[in-house]
């Protein structure tokens, strides 16, 4: 059937070009092609996220792997006449960027794709995810024959040997996993999905469901058969309702292929997946809390052991794998899997990992990269640099869990081994790229303001102690930092960490940790000199006007809005401390940049 | 026989068995570890993280509380790395909690939280803030809520969901605003709206002040307090129960602290004593033909037995007849009967029992050969299938209704009801096999039937019973770990066929052999098994003897015989709204207040307060439990046995009482009360 149409027409239909309205550039496009009567011709399919959701809406055009961008519906007109009729790109909607020099013809010669590697997302934007067919044909379904006809220990062994590691976090051996669950004995085992996402600022996952849903639900039919459960959940979180609905079809599908249901293409293997829409704690994505999220109950974690393997979903032994790791099951368990699967990545840690790239770089999207790729190679190729060529400061990783990397370690390769080792971690693949302007006590106190309002409060340390540091943050942030809260900071940091019951507690130290080990002097700044450098904490800077270098032009003091900036036409100008909100109008106007963050003017002591 | 482990604790080897947790390894050797939301009688709930040790191997320490030991652990509990950890939890704790109140607080002495402090030597923090209401909420007549006091150690929402069966409580919120509260379709609500029954079994296992009795700031603090330990006579499943008092008064009820033989207690244990009330009067009052006046306690005792006296000599023992209402102690029983029986001359005496559940127990104790000792709470919380014959189990023993909620949670248990209940049993994962009112029996037969392989049986037509239910229940009942709960109501409406199919049910399912009974038989009268034993029954002597050919009137046939006027003078104790009727015979009553006198009594007596009644008790299980003394002088006042004394020796018996010792030591010497003479099984 592919070779009916000329050429397929993949507009990203996630929900990041969703947004920016990719779903009003299809219809204009379909209309376009019904007008000039070619609708059998080509083929227009709203596909899963190619990740440069930057620049969206996308549609690339195959077999010419023509990448167009930014597209809005007039657009379509022009084209269909010069692409589809003339056979003619047209330049004007390709990429451009400060990273090319001209601009970007085809999807493999952007930057943004050029570095990464597609595994998990080598059917996303590919493939029509509501069509069963296209993902068959793309070699889907294989893997789950494959198993069908296999021991379960020896597809454990394979999976172990591919040295893949749970995409969920904490990086724990899959196949060392699943052979907990197959040794566990009982008739009743279950597979859940954790397609919780509770990270703010992560869609890989999302991506991966609405993209490719086949091969999750084929990953958990691989686990499944592994460790011999029959039934599987999908927990995912209630605000991703095109996923849920794209998962709902695939299901609907591969029930009806039998691929899915009794007696799974006659093997005699049964397999039932639910789908449990979640409420969306943060916390509802640890695993514990799930199954009881799962079960009805508050979602609330539970100590282990017992470990879901032995007692998991209605106390039955239970696998629990995140959305990523079992998006890469298929990949490893067929015909030759594993040995493709190990010769990506590093010693310790295999494969590819997706991150959500955000903050202050300039292409944010979704990106698959190898292991052991350095930060350098994330930021400055496939991210495009930092945004208006500021200079980076560090990257956090790992969301409100994980801690930041500072510029040092620019050239660190990437796996789960070494970003422990820097103190952050994985985690679901979260990295906020900051600059100059990014205070650090500040984006500790972000996260940390984050993770106490998610606190389940099951356990002191987490839910009394986050709260306690977050207030010395705030007090530090505010100017009314003791020169012992350092101190305080990291023993009730350690406390939290050594003494919480889930993972929420125990990783919630680690931005505050992490900042205070590589940007102490910014903790010292802002509690004995009382200064943010960083512009942020509104308290603890100045902005000053470098008499010197103003040239008087008078658009800051257009900009502000108390008007708090004085000066005649072509004078330096200057701006009065007590007036000043610290705004920040100013210094994104100023077009010499010759407005300076300083410490604060100590006022003249009136009395003496 | 469980395996033993070992392992090193803080340098110490001890030994102990598998599956035990490091916590209390290491108490059981000794070694102490703080903890706070731990309760000996709770799960594990490691939410405080106060328990915390370091574990050889292991970066992270772990909560000792919820983990058990491994052979060859090498486990440190006390390290200074632990202690700051721990000290720094409990300060954190502090923080949220309003530590300012200590001075006034009810709990004080008695808080676990204080307690940790004061050993932490704690420095008073600075105040987290938080978000919880300030002010306690008193919404009802047994329980205050101080939610600023809580420190979510989770014990209260445990108790309430496993042990209760209800789950009141959810814990709502986030972060340092987690609360609490009662909760029901998705809001909060009042204990009330979240289906508390009150037992107030969370309010005992609080640590703090969060939840405490009301009216608990009257009346002594926690150490002042004086504790009695008791048996509730509330119920016939007579739980343990501690009395506090202070300064001669009941100032609350409290489950034991410890020790396995301890179930839970409902509103009525928990409540119930301090509900009760002394007498209104405190005189013995005598009835002017117009209204009661006070009267002289040596005069009406020696009227009265000159009014009996008299009776007995002109028309016989006959005439005369004693009844009570079930709270009279073994001791009170065996002397009333002894009065009835020897002085009086009659065998009119019902003290609290059912002749059917009397038949039943009788029929049990021939066959297993011991005594009629069934099930407790404890067996059923952990049995695998029950079955109830008979309604009304939770209102009527709600401690035997609890513990089949904790057995049926998960569906752990099978359960099914035979009763006249409409409505499902939806709070057990059960099911009701509805019958008329009255039919229990006829399901019965229709079982015994099936059980000995009858397809079709007349007993099931005429029970109208599908066969499927039918073999639902027998099925249940054949199980290994079953067990069959019978109620009041069951023995209120059964004749003699409907025991015997009962005991044929027993003992076609060998749930009742030589030497074994998994039959609780709950009569209606909480010492009902204490009538029997200590011979308060038509037919029944002490020591159960069967009495046939003097087999006097009980107390249905009691009361036609009053209206007859074949009764002229009458005896009543603890008087449960008994009427004289028209004839009034001669009657001299022991009550508590005008409202439960029988109309028309010549003289009142007052009751002795239950909280201060002194004696043994045998509860449904056949386990005899008892009140001991407490404060002398109160218990002395108005006690019931005394007055059956004095009235003995005023009718002329040769009795010499002089204490309470003396009665035990007589119904020693007769074997009374048998089997269940040593305190617990
Ligand atoms: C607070 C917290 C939140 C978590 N959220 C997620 C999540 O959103 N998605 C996820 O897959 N795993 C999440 N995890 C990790 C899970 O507990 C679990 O380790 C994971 O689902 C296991 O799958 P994996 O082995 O495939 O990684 C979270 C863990 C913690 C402690
Ligand atoms: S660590 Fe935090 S989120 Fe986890 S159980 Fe404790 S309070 Fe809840
Ligand atoms: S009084 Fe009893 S039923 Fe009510 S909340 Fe407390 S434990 Fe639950
Ligand atoms: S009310 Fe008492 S028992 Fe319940 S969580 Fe709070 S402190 Fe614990
Ligand atoms: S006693 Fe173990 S966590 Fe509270």
């Amino acid at each position: 059937m592919n070779n009916l149409y000329e050429k397929h027409l993949m507009i990203c239909g996630a929900t990041g070009c969703l947004a920016s309205g990719s779903q009003s550039v299809e219809e204009a496009l379909r209309t376009e092609l019904e007008k000039h009567g070619i609708k059998d011709k080509f083929r227009v399919v709203m596909s899963g996220c190619p990740g440069f959701c930057e620049v969206g809406p996308i549609m690339v055009v195959y077999p010419d792997k023509v990448f167009y961008c930014r597209l809005k519906p007039k657009d379509i007109p022009e084209i269909v006449e010069k692409h589809l009729f003339g056979g003619e790109m047209v330049e004007r909607l390709l990429y451009k960027g400060p990273d090319v020099e001209a601009p970007a013809r085809f999807f493999d010669t952007i930057p943004f794709y050029a570095k990464q590697k597609f595994n998990v997302l080598r059917n996303s934007g590919l493939i029509d995810p509501e069509n069963i067919d296209e993902y068959i044909m793309r070699g889907g379904y294989r893997a789950l024959t494959r198993v069908l006809q296999m021991e379960p220990a020896d597809i454990c062994e394979e999976v172990k040997s591919s040295g893949l590691r749970g995409r969920g976090g904490a990086g724990f051996p899959t196949g060392l996993k699943w052979e907990f669950t197959l040794k566990e004995p009982g008739a009743k085992k279950y597979v859940v999905c954790n397609a919780d996402e509770g990270d703010p600022g992560a869609f890989m996952d999302r991506s991966i469901l609405e993209g490719d849903p086949h091969t999750v639900l084929e990953g958990m039919l691989v686990c499944g058969r592994t460790t011999g459960a029959d039934e599987g959940y999908i927990y995912c979180r209630a605000e991703y309702p095109l996923a849920i609905k794209r998962l709902k079809i695939a299901i609907e599908q591969a029930e009806e292929y039998g691929l899915l249901g009794e007696n799974i293409l006659g093997y005699g293997f049964n397999f039932k997946i639910n789908i449990k829409e979640g409420a969306g704690a943060f916390v509802c994505g640890e695993e514990t809390a799930l199954l009881a999220s799962i079960e009805g109950k508050r979602g609330m974690p539970r100590p282990r052991p017992p470990f879901p393997a032995q007692s998991g979903l209605f106390g039955k032994p239970t696998t629990i794998n995140n959305v990523e790791t079992l998006a890469n099951i298929p990949l490893i368990v067929k015909e030759g899997g594993v040995e493709e699967y190990i010769k990506i990545g590093t010693e310790g840690s295999k494969g590819t990992k997706v991150f959500a790239l955000a903050g202050k770089v300039r292409n944010t999207g979704l990106c698959e990269v190898p292991m052991g790729i350095t930060i350098r190679e994330i930021i400055y190729d496939v991210g495009g640099g930092i945004k208006g060529d500021r200079e980076f400061k560090a990257v956090q990783a790992g969301g409100p869990s994980g801690g930041c990397i500072p510029a040092e370690l620019l050239d660190l390769p990437i796996d789960y081994d070494s970003l422990n080792k820097a103190g952050a971690i994985m985690g679901s693949g979260g990295l906020v790229v900051m600059d100059e302007r990014t205070c650090m006590v500040d984006l500790a106190r972000y996260f940390l303001s984050f993770t106490q309002k998610e606190s389940c409060g099951k356990c002191t340390p987490c839910r009394e102690g986050t709260k306690r540091m977050l207030e010395i943050l705030n007090r530090i942030t505010e100017g009314e930092g003791k020169a012992e809260d350092i101190d305080t900071l990291e023993s009730l940091a350690q406390s939290i960490k050594d003494s919480s019951l889930c993972g929420l507690g125990q990783t919630s130290p680690n931005p505050v940790l992490s900042t205070i080990r590589y940007f102490r002097h910014e903790y010292e700044e802002h509690i004995n000199d009382k200064y943010c450098r960083s512009g942020v904490c509104k308290a603890l800077f100045n902005y000053k006007i470098d008499t010197e270098r103003c040239t008087g032009c008078t658009a800051c003091a257009r900009v502000c809005p108390v008007d708090a900036i004085t000066g005649e036409k072509k004078e330096p100008h200057e701006i009065n401390q007590d007036l000043c909100t610290r705004c920040g109008s100013c210094i994104e106007r100023c077009p010499e940049n010759c407005i300076m963050i300083t410490p604060v003017e100590k006022k003249a002591d009136v009395s003496s | 026989m469980k395996k033993t482990n070992t392992l090193t604790i803080d340098g110490k080897k001890i030994y102990a068995d598998e599956g035990t947790t490091i916590l209390e390894a290491a108490r059981q050797n000794g070694i102490e570890i703080p903890t706070l939301c731990y309760h000996p009688r709770l799960k594990p709930l490691g939410r405080c993280r106060l328990c915390i040790v370091k574990i050889k191997g292991l970066d992270r320490p772990v909560t000792s509380c919820d983990n058990p030991i491994q052979e060859g652990m090498v486990v440190a509990t006390d390290t200074p790395e632990l202690q700051d950890m721990r000290r720094r939890t409990l300060e954190l704790l502090l923080a949220t909690h309003p530590y300012e109140d200590c001075l006034t607080c009810v709990r004080t002495g008695t808080c676990e939280l204080q307690e940790q402090a004061y050993r932490f030597q704690s420095e008073l923090p600075e105040q987290l803030e938080r978000e919880v209401p300030t002010e306690p909420v008193s919404d009802n007549p047994w329980i205050v809520r101080d939610e600023q006091k809580c420190i979510l150690c989770g014990r209260c929402i445990q108790v309430c969901r496993i042990n209760v069966g209800r789950s009141v409580y959810s814990m709502i919120g986030s972060g340092v605003n987690t609360r609490v509260v009662p909760y029901r379709d998705g809001r909060e609500v009042s204990l009330e709206e979240a289906g508390c029954i009150f037992c107030g079994q969370c309010v005992d296992v609080c640590p703090v002040a969060a939840l405490t009795e009301t009216n608990r700031k009257e009346g002594g603090r926690e150490w002042e307090l004086a504790t009695a330990p008791g048996v509730c006579i509330e119920c016939s499943l007579g739980c343990y129960l501690e009395r506090r008092f202070f300064d001669d008064n009941l100032i609350k009820v409290t489950v034991p602290e410890e020790g396995e033989k301890v179930s839970w207690l409902c509103r009525r244990g928990k409540f119930g004593l301090r509900e009760r009330e002394p007498a209104s009067f405190t005189a013995v009052q005598k009835y002017s033909g117009i209204k009661y006046v006070d009267c002289d306690y040596e005069e009406a005792v020696d009227d009265t037995a000159a009014e009996l006296r008299s009776i007995k000599e002109n028309e016989g023992g006959k005439a005369l007849a004693v009844l009570a209402a079930g709270k009279l102690s073994n001791e009170e029983i065996y002397l009333l009967q002894k009065l009835a029986r020897e002085v009086l001359d009659t065998e009119n005496i019902d003290l609290g029992i059912e002749q059917m559940w009397l038949k039943a127990v009788r029929r049990v104790q021939e066959i297993s050969g011991t005594s009629p000792a069934g099930p407790a709470p404890r067996d059923i919380g952990e049995a695998e299938s029950i079955v109830i014959v008979g309604s009304g189990l939770e209102e009527s023993h709600p401690v035997a209704d609890m513990a089949v909620r904790q057995a049926s949670r998960y569906g752990k248990a099978a359960v099914v009801e035979i009763s006249e209940r409409g409505e499902p049993l939806n709070a057990w994962d059960g099911s009701v096999i509805t019958v008329k009112k009255g039919w229990e029996g006829a399901v019965l037969r229709a079982a015994v039937d099936l059980l000995k392989g009858k397809a079709s049986s007349e007993a099931a037509k005429k029970a109208r019973i599908e066969k499927n239910e039918l073999e639902r229940i027998t099925s249940f009942i054949t199980g290994s770990n079953s067990i069959l709960i019978v109620t009041p109501e069951f023995f209120a409406a059964a004749g003699a066929d409907d025991i015997e199919a009962l005991i044929a049910v027993g003992e076609k399912t060998g749930m009742l052999v030589r030497g074994q009974n998994k039959m609780l038989l709950l009569s209606r009268f909480s010492n009902a098994a204490g009538v029997a034993v200590a011979g308060g029954a038509p037919g029944c002597g002490p020591g159960m003897e069967t009495i046939p050919e003097a087999r006097g009137l009980n107390r249905d046939e009691i009361r036609s015989a009053i209206n007859d006027g074949r009764i002229s003078g009458l005896l009543i104790f603890g008087a449960d709204n008994e009427t004289i009727g028209l004839k009034a015979p001669f009657t001299a009553a022991v009550c508590g207040d005008y409202d439960e006198a029988p109309e028309g009594a010549d003289y009142l007596f007052p009751a002795q307060q239950i909280a201060f009644k002194e004696g043994c008790f045998v509860n449904a299980a056949w386990q005899k439990r008892c009140n001991t003394a407490v404060i002398e002088n109160k218990a002395e006042i108005n006690s019931d046995w005394r007055l059956i004394c004095d009235l003995g020796i005023a009718l002329g018996a040769k009795w010499e009482y002089p204490s309470l010792e003396k009665v035990r030591e007589e119904m020693k010497e007769k074997d009374v009360v048998g089997q269940a003479d040593q305190d617990e099984r």
